[in-house]
């Protein structure tokens, strides 16, 4: 197996065991102790406890949360993956109370990895997607 | 830097950072679609009206790619766009705000050109940086 090959797995472990079936074990396997996110979400930290924090409150906002990998590719030692995740918006999201409408948002990420964990992370979000799923910005 | 990757180089520095749209038909596959864009718009034309939309808001906007990730008939890239709005966009009258906006983006090549297209950009960030939301 190529190390892009162990890479992309491993990214396919983190975002099943631990984006979909909520393992926050996998999580603190596969994210270094020194993993930077140059994305990370408004008010909470950059670091790997930070990433579980973030799934946390992503889904205290979205119920029934599930990632699904449209495209991953590797090189290097870099991951790019885009994927959606699919929720029930049944909590706060920045501010908006529930609306229990179904949500998808598209989700695109590039991770870094070294001896197979990942170092950092950056990504692009829809949020402006959301919002209008939500209802809180024109469609 | 391999062919997949000089496809996607040119589009963005000489079709658009130098304004050379002409250039966009070399590396457009005929069947291109975007999945972001509005309507069902296809092919060369569609990416060079989404391209001058842009370009027409934005006079002064330059995209730097950051890092290009390829693997197959796969391409991505990841870096951000600058410029000063100038010109409506999606609506909104021209501000004079200088905006930065990072983007990703994901390419498929058939028949050496670029053919299918998803793009994400921070686009509630743009919308925040031009006062248009809170």
């Amino acid at each position: 197996m190529t190390e892009q090959e162990k890479n992309k797995k491993q990214q396919m472990r983190f975002i099943d065991e631990f984006q979909t079936r909520i393992n926050e074990d996998t999580a603190r396997e596969i994210l270094s102790d020194d993993f930077v996110n140059f994305s990370g979400f408004p008010g909470i930290p950059n670091d790997k406890e930070g990433v579980i924090q973030t799934f946390r409150y992503l889904r205290s906002a979205f119920g029934n949360f599930i990632a699904t990998t449209h495209d991953m590719i590797a090189e290097n030692n870099k991951v790019f993956t885009r994927k959606s995740f699919a929720g029930k918006h049944i909590g706060d999201f920045m501010g908006f109370p529930a609306t229990n409408k179904d949500v998808t948002i598209n989700v695109f990420d590039v991770v870094t990895y070294k001896n197979g964990k990942i170092i950092n992370h950056r990504n692009i979000v829809d949020i402006a997607g959301i919002m209008k799923q939500i209802g809180v910005l024109p469609s | 830097m391999t062919a997949n990757k000089k496809l996607v180089s040119r589009l963005f520095n000489e079709a658009l950072n130098e304004r050379k749209l002409e250039i966009v038909e070399e590396l457009i596959h005929p069947e291109y679609v975007n999945y972001g864009f509005p309507g069902s718009a296809k092919g060369p034309d569609a990416f060079k009206n989404v391209g001058g939309m842009f370009i027409n808001a934005f006079p002064d906007m330059k995209i730097t790619v950051e890092d290009i990730i390829e693997e197959g008939d796969t391409i991505a890239t990841y870096g951000y766009w600058a410029g000063t709005h100038k010109g409506d966009f999606q609506g909104l009258n021209s501000t004079g705000k200088n905006v930065k906006v990072n983007y990703m983006d994901v390419w498929k090549v058939k028949d050496g050109k670029l053919h299918e297209n998803w793009v994400q950009m921070d686009i509630a960030g743009l919308m925040h940086q031009l006062g248009a939301i809170k």
